[in-house]
């Protein structure tokens, strides 16, 4: 291994790069573009300076009113190809992200072929024919880009850049040039490298070991047999070996066409510019055959069992979870369970939280509702505090639970916990990349724009969220699953017990 | 025999394993022809300059604020710093600091002497307390609607805590617990280690880890108190409001709210690192059975106050913290013995360190090493040194990344926080990113010459018993080999 052969590599990049660099070697030569920042000072009139002086009296004037949405809706638009396109200017914001969200992932994956979503995205940064195995990266690099990684989910695969608005068509051309030409770069050599590379980054990230047996039962145990979710999500290392060209290909010729794509931009741009940019990188790529038939699995229903999952773990400390399948994201419910997971965990009264942490049971505990495209789970787990044991925590979340049941949350906490949600989108505004990303999982029924999504949460009362637990969390119909420390235990982790009780 | 292989390759069973066939594809190969695509990107599009609004305003005790007006997108930050948080005044005292810090929102004083439990938080705040280097900060995002009350919550909180021996008790025990886990496993070791190499034996900062537990376990609720009297001082304290915000009309209510507090005397003044004498053991080898291979090396750096800030922080990413790092194309797409090389520079007003890790197939951990120290003899100059097509890279990144924190009022407040924590101006981000442009490769070489010193820099390698004995084996890396105790469980 030596430093020349990446030296090289950097060398051969250097005219193209150089055009993408324009921007430092124009602020070099005191050029168009320069970043002051400047401050001003605005010394405040006499009478003011007297105002600091009165006695206190705390007021503010009153904020200005929010005239209409957050933000006015997104503009949206389809290419002829079909990609959908959704553009939200910021005005005055001098960066803009980009996310191009491919509706394929893990869960899309044919039985036996984990990984393949991940080696796929992967591959959709190690060039295309005209782009090298760096280039991809580095092109964005040079642009100025700050973030630009990708993200596989069961549901999706979304690419993402956030770079100055300026150079917003560095990260089209690429995005553009990746879904028409990442075939015709394809190489078994490039396959073989990214190929490492996941290896690298499942070794790294602990997939491989008991880490992802721990994900893996989760989905297991909560999902139906037969659900996208229950099959294995999270990748194999053998599975990641097994893929050839030929696999790629096929998936990536399957899923990743303009009309399974969403492309969404915010920040500062003038929308009339960037629109006439995007039609021209993205129009040329021609549309698809016709989409196969891919129904969507049915709408979960709860537990008729409980499932009990034993695992032992290479690891210093016990883990407990107690989790349900609950409604997809967006649909009926889920913003309720969203509601419910602040309730029953944030402050330190809260029936989980108090039960477990306050009462010193448990070192740490989380409640969550983790929304995917088909279906969600709600989540409850814990770590023993030393001197206790899972099944004290188990029997405790049982008790909270069984509380939540008889004395529902009333009006006024849950307009509390309602708030905090609503007032979280709110605050997202600025958050560039969060919001491209979110924009990305839009459907035809619903566009997740900051607005519709706090209002989503506005509507939770508590007679939702009563009807919420009644249904979607029934006590004893539901998976516990107990991660059993055993520091000298195998890497991969190995389950001890999987068993379901009828109730 | 082979009709059966056959049959089997047939069913897509390969191995052990049972694969289904994969659906048919919906379009050709490269559907797209080549010249139907649009050429790349020439000219950029036009930029913004970037303008900060700044109102400032210091109160007769010397507390100060600042006030920029953003976006009008109905949502401020707001941060609090105290500077002068003597975290390395004595033994273990970054744990009471950060204790005292982490029970300052838990329960308050109203102004019946009553307790109030979690001022913040029960009115839907949600207060990110972090004890850093040069001193405590509490930053929050809030609706414009809503600064009001949280102001008034804040300085409440700030100046009425009230400490109990159950809260103490329950978040030290818990705390100790988590820190003797940790120091358990391959992390905690590390952790404690690389400390104690990187800085003088008399230096707080290398405080073993036990040392700082025993510190922990005597710690009452008078020492908090003591502490918090210590520590939260007006002249030490600024606030900072950015974004939505009129900053002529919020001025006298910051004024009225904060004028009130008392100014203490006899603040501890922050002192600077002590780094070990030449020729002391700067390396450490652990042999742990493990799959993969862990290095990490952990340079001094240059405090934000020094001339050397801009440099290192495109050293930063010529060391790993772009793709185009050399050390991350090496490993990562030469050699691919690893899923990427990282660098990280952090610094305050007094010290900082630049923290260079990876993660690598067992084999190839000597010639990582190797490699690493290699590259950073290269950034001080020696060899080939810096390209220019790197360093233009570099520079281009470590601009963006500080414009980017300064296009979001969060990210705006926190790098005036920053600034201030360190003793200098808010104004003085931009003197850095006009550095950043005008650094030239030997003006990097020679801010790396000053502090990066690949002979000693302290390193520690994690790897199974051969791979440690390869390393042992290098006249270029100089170790002590260990062997942790086995983790237990907990």
């Amino acid at each position: 291994m030596t430093l020349r052969a990446s030296l090289a590599l950097l060398l051969l990049l250097a005219p193209g790069l150089a055009r993408a660099q324009g921007v430092t070697e124009e602020v070099e030569a005191g050029g168009i573009f320069v970043p002051e920042l400047e401050e001003e000072e605005e010394t405040p009139e006499p009478e003011e300076e007297e105002e600091a002086r009165r006695p206190l009296v705390i007021e503010l004037p009153p904020p200005r009113e929010l005239d209409g949405p957050i933000a006015p809706a997104p503009i949206t638009f389809t290419l002829e190809n079909g990609l959908r396109v959704m553009l939200q200017p910021i005005e005055g914001r001098r960066f803009s992200a980009v996310a191009m969200t491919y509706h394929v992932g893990s869960a899309d994956q044919p039985s036996g072929w984990t990984g393949l979503a991940h080696l796929t995205e992967h591959l959709m940064f190690a060039g295309t024919d005209v782009l090298n195995e760096v280039e991809v990266f580095m092109r964005l690099e040079a642009a100025g880009a700050v973030e630009r990684n990708a993200e596989t989910s069961p549901d999706r695969t979304i690419y993402y850049e956030v770079l100055p608005s300026a150079q917003l068509e560095w990260a089209f051309w690429i995005e553009a040039e990746r879904l028409a030409r990442m075939l015709a770069g394809l190489t078994e050599a490039r396959l073989d490298r990214q190929r490492q590379i996941v290896l690298h980054e499942g070794f790294e990230r602990g997939i491989y070991g008991w880490r992802g047996l721990l994900a893996q039962s989760l989905f297991r145990g909560v999902f139906p047999d037969g659900h996208p979710y229950a099959q294995p999500v999270i990748e194999r290392e053998e599975d990641v070996r097994a893929v050839r060209l030929r696999h790629v290909q096929s998936f990536f010729q399957r899923h990743y066409a303009p009309d399974n794509a969403t492309l969404s931009v915010v920040g500062g741009f003038d929308p009339e510019v960037i629109r006439a940019s995007i039609e021209r990188h993205f129009g040329p790529i021609r549309r698809s055959a016709p989409a196969p038939d891919a129904p969507r699995p049915d709408p979960v229903a709860p537990l008729d069992h409980e499932r009990q999952i034993l695992l032992e773990v290479q690891h210093d400390r016990d883990q407990v979870y107690v989790a349900w399948p609950t409604p997809a994201l967006y649909a009926a419910g889920d913003a309720e369970l969203d509601v419910l997971s602040t309730l029953m965990g944030r402050r330190r009264t809260a029936p989980v939280r108090d039960a477990l942490v306050e009462s010193g049971l448990a070192l740490e505990a989380l409640v969550q509702q983790r929304s995917y495209r088909d279906a969600s789970l709600f989540t409850i787990q814990a770590v023993p505090a030393p001197g206790h044991d899972a099944a004290e925590l188990v029997r405790a979340i049982d008790e909270a639970l069984a509380r939540v049941h008889e004395a529902p949350f009333d009006e006024e906490a849950v307009r509390e916990a309602r708030e905090i949600w609503a007032r979280r989108e709110r605050l997202r505004v600025e958050d560039l990349a969060t919001r491209a990303i979110h924009l990305g999982t839009a459907t035809d029924a619903y566009v997740p724009t900051l607005e519709n999504e706090r209002q989503r949460y506005l509507a939770v009362d508590a007679e939702a969220v009563r009807r919420t637990v009644q249904r979607w969390l029934p006590q004893g119909r539901r998976l516990v699953m107990i991660a059993r420390a055993e520091p000298s235990g195998a890497p991969q982790g190995r389950v001890i017990l999987d068993r379901r009780r009828p109730q | 025999m082979r009709a059966a292989a056959a049959i089997l390759l047939a069913l897509g069973i390969t191995g052990c394993t049972l694969r289904a066939s994969l659906p048919p594809p919906r379009h050709p190969l490269a559907a797209t022809p080549r010249d139907a695509l649009a050429e790349p990107p020439g000219e950029p599009l036009p930029d913004q300059p970037f303008r900060m609004r700044l109102v400032r305003r210091e109160l007769d005790n010397g507390f100060r604020a600042f006030i920029s007006r953003g976006e009008p997108n109905g949502v401020v930050s707001v941060v609090f710093v105290t500077r002068a948080t003597p975290l390395w005044d004595q033994r273990a005292p970054q744990d009471v600091t950060s204790l005292m810090a982490g029970l300052l929102t838990r329960a308050t004083l109203d102004e019946q002497g009553e307790v109030v439990e979690d001022l913040l938080q029960a009115q839907g705040f949600s207060p990110e307390i972090a004890v850093l280097p040069g001193g405590i900060r509490i930053a929050d995002r809030v609706l414009m609607e809503d600064l009001g009350p949280y102001l008034v919550a804040l300085e409440r909180t700030l100046r009425h805590p009230a400490y109990r021996e159950a809260d103490l008790r329950r978040a030290l025990d818990a705390r100790i617990e988590l820190l003797e886990g940790h120091l358990g496993g391959v992390d905690g070791f590390i952790d404690d280690r690389l400390p104690q190499l990187l800085y003088a034996s008399d230096d707080p900062r290398g405080a073993a880890m036990q040392a700082r537990l025993e510190v922990m376990r005597g710690v009452t609720v008078e020492t908090l108190r003591a502490r918090h009297a210590q520590l939260l001082d007006p002249s030490r304290g600024a606030l900072i409001v950015a974004g939505d915000v009129e900053p002529l009309p919020l001025l006298p209510v910051i004024g009225q709210l904060f004028s009130a507090w008392p100014r203490t005397e006899g603040q501890p003044e922050l002192r600077g690192p002590r780094y070990p004498e030449a020729g002391e053991d700067r390396g450490i080898a652990l042999v742990e059975p493990l799959l993969r291979s862990y290095v990490k090396v952990v340079e001094q750096a240059p405090p934000i106050t020094d001339p050397d800030h801009a440099a290192f922080l495109v050293l930063e990413q010529l060391l790993g913290a772009m793709f185009a790092s050399r050390l991350n194309l090496a490993f990562r797409e030469d050699a691919r013995v690893s899923y990427g090389f990282h660098a990280e520079y952090a610094a305050s007003g007094t010290e900082g360190e630049l923290a260079l890790a990876t993660s690598v197939e067992p084999g190839a951990t000597r010639q990582v090493v190797e490699e690493v120290l290699s590259e950073l003899r290269r950034m001080r100059g020696e060899g080939e040194g810096i390209r220019d097509l790197e360093l233009s890279l570099a520079r281009t990144r470590a601009r963006e990344s500080l414009m980017a924190a300064l296009d979001t009022s969060q990210g705006l407040a926190l790098s005036m926080a920053q600034r201030l924590l360190a003793g200098l101006e808010p104004g003085t981000i931009g003197a850095t990113l006009r550095r950043i442009d005008r650094l030239s490769a030997d003006d990097v070489e020679a801010a790396a010459a000053r502090w990066v010193r690949p002979d000693r820099a302290p390193l520690v390698v994690v790897g199974r018993e051969d791979v440690i004995a390869d390393v042992l084996g290098s006249d270029q890396i100089q170790l002590r080999a260990l062997r942790p105790p086995p983790r237990q469980r907990r």
